[in-house]
């Protein structure tokens, strides 16, 4: 075993070793002319005898036409453009809306290494369209608000994607996580021809549309926001694509198949036109990759291939085997202007195979009292379909939501466990063998309706109103079967249980809100007054279920005999009334040029009434409830924009909920098969007021290169909250109720951003960290423990890339977790400390071949137990063929040391955990994938570079 | 012989009766110029102004203001609006401070100045309260010496555009609001009670064929500047290219401005009922190239300052403020004069706040003295980034620039900038 890790370590190192140098060797490769030379001019219109500012000046090598430098002239019409090639031929394009290009061959000397072109007159375009010749246009050109980059004057690879071009636009930042800023601030929106793209994930955009069909790239402030700040709007980045390719699709096919008999199949295609669009991903592995989230989909079926740090892929920690599927797609039409419609169904299907055996140690005052180990096998098997739809219609007078859900689920399982318990203290044993079988399905339907009246904006009177009104049923059904034999060293306690338990749970829920808003604008319209809102919203829920419950006799496996205990009809109705009143002001106070400042508070106050009555076969589930709370809530925003200086942001927010005790809280039926946990009920049990005070400070430091840093701290009292109490008898087994007792929370935590910029490099930083203090009490054998925890959790993540060779990230977490009991005086505490680092690398070595590096370590220790140690080095090397790089072949090898181990440990609020699962290890993989691509009619023509 | 005489003399007095009788009815003074801001063109500071001067306007915490919303010229201040804080702030004439009269709270709309009137004569500040629907009078040395409550909303008063004439009557128009039918006058003299002494309609008759028709219009904006050479003022309004002169008992058009036909609006724009009630329309969303209202008028010696505007953002945005010499026919683009050794290279407008008047007064206010200087202004944030930019140059200030960049700072005042216009251009 450590023989062969350490040949796979040198292989690694050695194969590593010999992709940087290869990187390096290329970088060589290039002009290494030095860039010693400047050029000076002043563009002029002479026949009007001024000076054009803002005039676009690009520089290019003459011989390759390679764009070199590119500057906007100043107030006066003057330009310097330095860190240019000295003695070679150059060509200078100065270009100015309205007039005719101006361009001119010139050479720096060595000598001196400066050039003058003096005043470069510009004629009068003769033509009102007539802009700049196609050929080589400007590279960047202001039109009032908006900053517009020409995409042909950059010259990028055949194959580039759209971050590729963002990558090379000056002040934009492409961070590691798809989040773009201008000059350190965040862009809100990315849109493709004036709208949202594949449903709004940026990077769907920038790493599958080729740069070739790209015409502009535009960023501008967003206007139409009423509490725009004037100082500092949010930005937008309009990409708008070239005639005759402003529709298209792309896609990937791929399949891999690897050791182990490890499989994945991934598929998506998706398409635009000015109207609509759709995406479609599938997706099969059984290499533990989880294909909930559709986004991770698309992300990793793009074209450029996911960077570094993919959210798809092996999740070495799930434990057992699993083997998932998914099919869906998603759909955006735009009537027009204001009508559109969204929808979207997936299609999910997952198997779980797990084995494992677990210790459980129970622990309390410090000493050991109870130890059981269990052997477990379970097979698992889940299908769901899910359906959404969206009609929006909006337009500034009024708007109109419409959305219908649809949710299709079954599943079906089948355990069996032998569990064996030892009272450490006495001696005591005894062994529970239980097998389970478990059917069901479960069909959701949900529908909603929002409107929103804004009010006529020619009329004086504008009346602001909402009403919203959604409905919601389910239908589950439930078939399961529980076998248990319980047979212990004191013979009473011995239990046998073979039972049939078939539920049906109806539920219906209708929800209706109105709102009225901005209410003292109706009776003051020319004031400037406060605004008052007030809202009124009623929820009714409706629960209905059915229960048989039935024993197998032991003698006779066809004779069921109903359990009239446990067989249960219930009926089960609560109504939520809650009017509120919220009331808010704002003061904006400026000195343009220096300053904008704005603080607002917002007030309100609600009254909630919440009504709940069960009705139950069962006498003592008989339960009215009545509660009714006021519930205040206010927040206070600050925010000092200053010119050029930064950008701070400081709110106060106090909110508070009540959550409601639930019939199984109060009055549970308690289930005899459920040897080791008894669920008792607690029918004195009073709602939970949680109370949340919460402070958040950002500030963003308009320097060279910009710093962002923010700070939050939450304080939560939950009073009455749940807590557990649990009772111990001589055999381990626990009867728990639910309790009433005070919860208190405090956590601080912070984050700083900060980016340094090189010519043809990057640097992020990204760090995080939490520290949070919570005293959670719970009962055992009636006495309070109040277990006090500390947990602190620290992230910082380093990403540099360099220019598109090369991409590095590190990250490093440290976790700590303290968690004690206070016991009469004595205070026994446990440990948890977690460190983690992990290095992904992706290297570029040709345009044709990629090379991806991911270790990830942790180390988690436990008091009184050994540290658990892991190391999971994936790598792959990925081979593109074809012009247009739409093939690919890719060899993966997944945990190569081998590392991934199967065991485990957890702190429980009474004892620690540990286990081992069979587990996800080490394969390989050989994929291939192809991307289709087509954009519009004309084929586009791949510009060399 | 004699008869040959006789024919000529008689065809000649001909000749002078036929070209008197066709100046009959026309204005002396009455001129068409076409101008095309396309043809403007640019020149250095000192061939357009003989002077440039730059004032600070001291900034010290009860002084400090955000920009220059209006500017009055009087004998020894210099009193601006200040929309950002909602003051009145009262300068002298080397820009120290010495008064300010606040308004109360910027948040509460009700409470801000929208505009003030000085009272030469009676040195009286007057602004409206929307929130008390009084007219405030103050003195210069900031006191609130009385309120006169206005009549009602839609009552014409001195809280809107209005300059005094003499010490008790004031030059204002008409604030025409869609509600209101009925025949009404567009130009009026008022007294302090709001009053009407008199009335003036600043149409050439013949082009209007129904006088109600031209009173609904959506939005209606009005210029208004004294001009030492008239004795008057020089009057314009939306939707009209004229310039006309008023003074108390007389209306004139001092010249009429045709546009390029892609700017210029329909000529019969004002009498066509075609456009009735739909300016909104016509100026926003079907042309707004097309040029609505011409401000900022001045007429220094022989030149013709002014500002046109439309809805349109586009290249010709630095063409908008010209000087026009009537004498010559050049016209300069105010944008486009650039700095030179005569002002120190520092900038005489603030091309971010494109949407500013640019010429805030002009000495012709006070009456005596120079008639030929314009005030504009510009940030401390912009002079002081263009000081920083040209460190290496080492330009020699003035004293008052040299002391203004050693004390003060980015964050200070904005500057006023007093240039002296040259006659012949």
């Amino acid at each position: 075993m450590h023989f062969k890790k350490e040949k796979y370590l040198k292989f690694g190192v050695l194969l590593f070793a010999f992709v940087i140098m290869s990187v390096g060797l290329y970088a060589q490769k290039k002009d290494s002319t030095a860039l010693l030379g400047s050029v000076t001019g002043i563009v002029r219109d002479s026949t009007h005898n001024y000076a054009l500012s803002a005039a676009t000046i690009a520089i290019y090598n003459s011989t390759n036409s390679n764009l070199l430098a590119y500057q906007l002239s100043d107030r006066m019409g003057k330009f310097e453009l330095d860190k240019l090639p000295v003695a070679i031929q150059l060509k200078a394009n100065i270009s100015y809306v309205g007039y005719k290009l101006l361009s001119l061959q010139f050479s720096i000397p060595k000598k001196g290494g400066k050039t003058d072109l003096g005043p470069l007159n510009l004629e009068l375009a003769t033509n009102d369209l007539q802009e700049v010749n196609i050929s080589a246009p400007a590279p960047m050109v202001v039109r009032g608000d908006t900053i517009e980059f020409n995409a042909s004057a950059f010259k990028l690879d055949t194959n580039a994607v759209v971050e590729d071009l963002l990558k090379k636009l000056p002040g934009v930042t492409v961070w590691s996580d798809g989040l773009i800023t201008v000059n350190g601030k965040k862009i809100k929106t990315l849109l493709v021809e004036g709208k949202e793209f594949m449903g709004g994930d940026p990077t769907v955009a920038l790493q599958n549309l080729p740069k070739n069909i790209v015409d502009k790239v535009q960023i501008y402030k967003e206007n139409n926001r009423s509490d725009q700040n004037l100082i500092d709007p949010d930005l937008t980045i309009n990409i708008t694509l070239k005639d005759g390719h402003k529709k298209g699709y792309f896609g990937k096919l791929g399949l891999g198949y690897g050791t182990r008999k490890r499989y994945n199949g991934d598929a998506m295609i998706s398409g635009f036109t000015n109207k609509y669009q759709f995406s479609l991903v599938g997706a099969l592995n059984n290499t533990n990759k989880n294909t909930d989230n559709f986004t991770s989909l698309m992300r990793y079926n793009a074209f450029k291939g996911d960077g570094a740090g993919s959210t798809y892929e092996s999740d070495f920690s799930n434990p057992g085997n699993n083997v998932a599927r998914a099919f869906g797609g998603k759909f955006a039409y735009d009537f027009n202007d204001t009508n559109k419609l969204n929808a979207e169904a997936i299609n999910r299907s997952t198997e779980f195979t797990q084995n494992s055996n677990d210790q459980n140690l129970t622990i309390l005052n410090g000493v050991k009292n109870f130890s059981r180990t269990s052997t477990t096998t379970i097979k698992k098997n889940q299908h769901s379909f899910n359906e959404s739809a969206n009609y929006v219609y909006s337009s500034p007078q009024e708007s109109l939501n419409i959305t219908n859900r649809l949710s299709y689920g079954s599943y079906g399982s089948s355990s069996e466990q032998l569990e064996n318990s030892t009272n450490l203290l006495n001696n005591q044993t005894s062994e529970n063998l239980a097998k389970e079988t478990n059917k069901g399905n479960d069909n959701r339907i949900t529908f909603s309706f929002a409107y929103n009246h804004y009010g006529n904006l020619l009329k004086q009177k504008k009346y602001n109103y909402s009403l919203d009104y959604s409905y919601g049923d389910n239908r589950n059904i439930n078939n399961s079967s529980r076998f248990i034999n319980y047979t212990s060293s004191i013979t009473a306690a011995n239990r046998y249980f073979n039972r049939r338990y078939e539920n049906e749970t109806n539920n219906h829920s209708h929800q209706v809100k109105l709102a009225y808003n901005n209410l003292l604008k109706l009776f003051f319209p020319d004031n400037n007054v406060p605004m008052i809102n007030l809202v009124n919203s009623v929820t009714y829920f409706l629960n209905n279920k059915i229960s048989f419950v039935g024993d197998i006799s032991p003698t006779n496996s066809n004779q069921v005999v109903k359990n009239t205990f446990l067989s249960n009809n219930t009926h089960y109705k609560s109504i939520k009334i809650r009017p509120s009143l919220t009331y808010s002001d704002f003061f904006h106070s400026r000195l343009t040029d220096r300053y904008d400042k704005t603080w607002g508070y917002n007030i309100s106050s609600a009254l909630e009434v919440f009504k709940q009555n069960n009705e139950s076969i069962k006498f003592f589930q008989n339960i009215k409830k009545s509660y009714a709370y006021l519930m205040p809530s206010a927040s206070i925003k600050y925010s000092n924009q200053q010119l050029n200086k930064f950008s701070k942001d400081y709110s106060a927010v106090y909110s508070n909920s009540v959550t409601y005790p639930s019939i199984e809280q109060l009055a549970p039926l308690i289930d005899s098969t459920n040897i080791w946990l008894v669920d008792a009920g607690n029918p004195k049990l009073q709602p939970s007021k949680h109370h949340q005070l919460e402070f958040i400070y950002n500030n963003t430091l308009k320097i060279k290169n910009t710093l962002n840093y923010s700070l939050r701290i939450t304080a939560t009292l939950t009073k009455d909250g749940f807590a557990d109490s649990n009772a111990y008898d001589t055999l381990g087994r626990i009867t728990q109720y639910t309790v009433n007792a005070n919860i208190k929370d405090l956590t601080f935590s912070g984050s700083l951003q900060k980016i340094y910029k090189y010519p043809i490099s990057q640097l992020q930083l990204r760090f995080s960290g939490q520290l949070s203090y919570g005293v959670h009490p719970n009962f055992v054998n009636e006495m309070e423990i109040r277990t006090s925890r500390i947990n602190n959790i620290n992230i910082l993540n380093i990403n540099y890339s360099y220019s598109t060779y090369f991409e590095a990230g590190i990250k490093t977490s440290f976790n700590l977790l303290n968690s004690s009991q206070n016991f009469s005086g004595k205070n026994i505490s446990y440990i948890s400390k977690g460190y983690g680092f992990g290095l992904s690398t992706k290297v570029y070595a040709t345009k044709k071949i990629t090379f991806i590096s991911d270790i990830a370590t942790s180390i988690n220790k436990t008091s009184n137990f050994d540290p658990i140690k892991s190391t999971i080095w994936n790598a792959n090397v990925g081979f593109r063929f074809f012009k247009g790089n739409q093939a690919e072949a890719k060899f993966s090898a997944l945990d190569l040391l081998r590392q991934n181990q199967n065991t485990f440990t957890s702190i429980t609020p009474n004892g620690i955990l540990q286990g081992n699962r069979n587990i996800l290890q080490q394969y390989f993989m050989v994929t291939l994938s192809y991307f289709p691509r087509y954009f519009g009619k004309n084929q586009v023509q791949p510009q060399g570079n | 012989m004699t008869s040959l005489k006789t024919i000529c003399t008689f065809i000649l007095l001909l000749n002078t009766f036929v070209s008197v009788s066709q100046q009959k009815g026309a204005n002396q003074d009455e001129r068409t110029f076409r101008i095309d801001p396309s043809d403007a063109i640019g020149a250095n500071i000192s061939q357009v102004f003989s002077s440039v001067n730059y004032i600070p306007l001291e900034t010290t915490k009860g002084s400090v203001f955000g920009h220059i919303k209006q500017l009055e010229v009087t004998e020894k201040y210099f009193i601006i609006l200040d929309d950002d804080t909602n003051c009145i702030l009262l300068f002298t004439k080397n820009g120290k401070f010495y008064q300010k009269i606040a308004g109360g709270n910027p948040s509460n709309q009700g409470n801000r100045i929208q505009y003030f009137t000085v009272n030469k004569w009676r040195n009286e500040i007057i602004y409206l309260s929307r929130n008390e629907r009084t007219l405030k009078y103050f003195n210069f040395e900031g006191k609130n010496i009385k309120n006169v409550p206005i009549a009602s909303k839609e009552a014409v008063s001195l809280g809107q555009i209005s300059k005094f004439i003499n010490s008790d009557i004031a030059l204002t128009y008409n604030d025409y609001n869609s509600n209101y039918s009925g025949k009404r006058n567009l130009i009026l003299f008022i007294d302090s009670l709001g009053n009407i002494k008199d009335q003036q309609i600043p149409f050439n008759a013949e082009n209007i064929t129904n006088l109600d028709k031209v009173d609904n219009r959506y939005y209606r904006r009005v210029n208004l500047n004294f001009s030492k050479k008239f004795d008057g003022f020089l009057f314009t309004h939306s939707y009209d290219y004229n310039i006309y002169k008023v003074s108390l008992g007389h209306l004139d058009t001092l010249c009429r401005i045709i546009f390029p036909a892609k700017l210029g609006m329909a000529d019969d724009f004002l009498s066509n009922d075609e456009y009735y009630n739909k300016a909104d329309d016509y100026f926003s969303s079907k042309n707004p190239s097309k040029i609505n209202f011409l401000s900022n008028v001045y007429l220094i010696g022989n030149n013709l300052v002014f500002k046109w505007w439309n809805n349109k953002k586009d290249n010709l945005e630095n063409l908008k403020n010209l000087i026009y010499n009537t004498k010559s026919g050049t016209l300069y683009a105010f944008n486009h004069i650039l700095p030179d050794a005569s002002n120190y290279y520092l900038p005489i407008f603030d091309s971010e706040r494109a949407y500013e008047d640019f010429i805030k007064a002009s000495s012709q206010d006070l009456n005596v003295g120079e008639t030929n200087v314009l005030y504009s202004s510009i940030s401390s944030q912009l002079l002081f980034s263009t000081h920083k930019d040209r460190k290496d140059k080492k330009t020699i200030y003035s004293p008052e620039l040299i002391s203004y960049f050693k004390v003060g700072k980015m964050t200070d005042n904005p500057v006023l900038v007093e240039l002296k216009l040259r006659d012949a251009l």
